[in-house]
């Protein structure tokens, strides 16, 4: 599975280009096993046996195991849906990830701030307090996904990118619903029953959908104008959701806002707030309140 | 400092400008968020960004480095925003209330005209008579009474008088919609105890 890679595989010796954002255990180099599978997800023709299966439990949010009829049978039907015939659920996933393909000419702009960001979607929430390692590693990320260096997530960003021709039309709601089923069912909540490369995949994709969604909330603000993010926007929820709205009401009104200072802590409750609305917003686009 | 030769022509750029306020809009409804755009993962990374901006202005305000807090400030209103150019209530309230600090240290930093426009372009996003109107309406005083000051002491009585009238009437605005907003807080039933 990689075969072709020996050449960027990371020496052992070399200090650790993890990412312990997700799972601090995994090892440089079964993260870049973990890449070839992903990598092979998003390339269907290079799918084998062993890939559809580690596809198939991400999927379906299943540990791995033996591979029996029916397994082939939806391995052969995802490898059908991702080549562009036929539904997959996967086939979304994969569609999500390609959007990630569209950072490509905003890498320059990833400023420290940005770099926050995407630490927060990375983690999956807002206003989180990272350490110096975690801020050391995602500026590895950084200085990878711009070229310089290697990170594993890096490659599977590059690999996502390559595949740029297909984009899902998927709204945003959706995409994170997606992704985070993916996430949770086989991420670090069953890490201690999850096979040990079901896991490692699993962080892969945890990962990578930090990745996408940084990816894809970044590209959505700055397409803002485009009718397309526009529609997606304002489309009536289906389910009730919270809205944008005033932030006034997160302010005594009784109290008037200081001539100098204090907008630090006006931001930090806006984005409390706003982040406890999106987990609300999460939950029910999951039909659980 | 930008003070310098730019005095001159700054000045006449804000006295245009601070010569005619427009009159307050009619007092409106604040938004209920009824047919609004949902609460998704782009207005939290935008919100997150504005954090992080603010942090970095705090920090370098610490310094009195007020070049590198207007710096970081700029990245934030002049980026991208959810909802482009009809950015969402709470898009619209974050930037404005950067602008208000972006003129604040602007106008510290003596650069009165772009204080100005960060005040303008704040007021066009907080429209609602709300705290957030209300500081940029205090700000715009603030940079009117630092202009007044430094035209008088550059000898310029008739400008410098002129940019402390239009400081007054700043500030005046800005007492009456914060009184208004308290009022309407005293009004609602929702808030008696």
């Amino acid at each position: 599975m990689s075969k072709d890679r020996d050449s960027s595989r990371p020496d052992p010796k070399a200090p650790s280009r993890d990412l312990h954002l997700v799972d601090g255990d995994v090892d440089a180099e079964s993260l870049d096993a973990a890449a070839d599978a992903l990598r092979a997800a998003l390339s269907p023709d290079e799918i084998d046996a062993v890939d559809s299966e580690a596809i198939i439990s991400l999927a379906l949010g299943t540990e791995m195991g033996p591979i029996d009829d029916g397994d082939r049978s939806a391995a052969e039907a995802l490898r059908m849906a991702l080549d562009g015939h036929g539904r997959h659920e996967l086939a979304d996933l994969a569609a999500s990830l390609r959007s990630a393909h569209r950072l490509d000419s905003d890498l320059d702009a990833i400023d420290e701030a940005d770099h926050e960001v995407l630490l927060a979607l990375t983690v999956g929430d807002a206003g989180v307090d990272f350490d110096a390692e975690q801020l050391t590693a995602a500026a590895a990320l950084r200085d990878a996904l711009q070229g310089q260096g290697q990170n594993p997530l890096a490659e599977i960003a590059d690999s996502i990118r390559a595949c740029s021709d297909q984009l899902g039309d998927i709204d945003e709601l959706s995409h994170q619903r997606i992704l985070r089923r993916t996430v949770y069912r086989g991420g670090s909540s069953q890490a201690g029953r999850a096979s040990g490369r079901g896991s490692v995949v699993a962080t892969i994709v945890a990962l990578a959908a930090g990745i996408a969604l940084f990816a894809g909330s970044w590209q959505w603000l700055e397409t803002q104008a485009e009718s397309v993010a526009i529609d997606q926007q304002t489309l009536q929820p289906a389910v009730d959701l919270a809205v944008s709205r005033s932030t006034t009401d997160l302010f005594d009104p009784m109290l008037p806002f200081s001539a100098q200072g204090g907008e630090s802590d006006r931001i930090g409750r806006i984005v409390s707030a706003r982040a406890a609305d999106l987990r609300a917003n999460r939950f029910a686009s999951w039909g659980v309140r | 400092m930008a003070i310098g030769l730019s005095v001159g022509v700054a000045s006449a750029g804000l006295l245009a400008s601070t010569g005619c306020i427009e009159p307050e809009p009619p007092t409106r409804q604040v938004d209920c968020g009824v047919g609004q755009p949902v609460v998704d993962p782009a207005l939290l990374a935008f919100l997150s960004k504005a954090k992080s901006a603010h942090a970095t202005a705090d920090l370098a305000a610490e310094d009195e480095d007020h070049r590198s807090a207007i710096a970081a400030l700029e990245g934030l209103v002049n980026g991208p925003r959810p909802g482009g150019a009809n950015p969402g209530a709470e898009a619209r309230e974050v930037v404005a209330d950067a602008l208000a600090r972006l003129a604040d240290l602007r106008s510290a930093e003596g650069e009165f005209t772009a204080a100005m426009k960060d005040v303008d372009q704040g007021l066009a996003l907080a429209k609602e008579r709300t705290h957030f109107r209300g500081r940029l309406m205090e700000v715009r005083g603030v940079v009117q009474q630092r202009h007044h000051k430094q035209l008088a002491d550059s000898g310029q009585p008739q400008a410098a008088a002129k940019a402390k009238a239009s400081a007054i009437e700043s500030f005046q605005m800005a007492i009456e919609i914060q009184d208004e907003v308290i009022q309407r807080a005293l009004d609602d039933p929702s808030r008696s105890p």
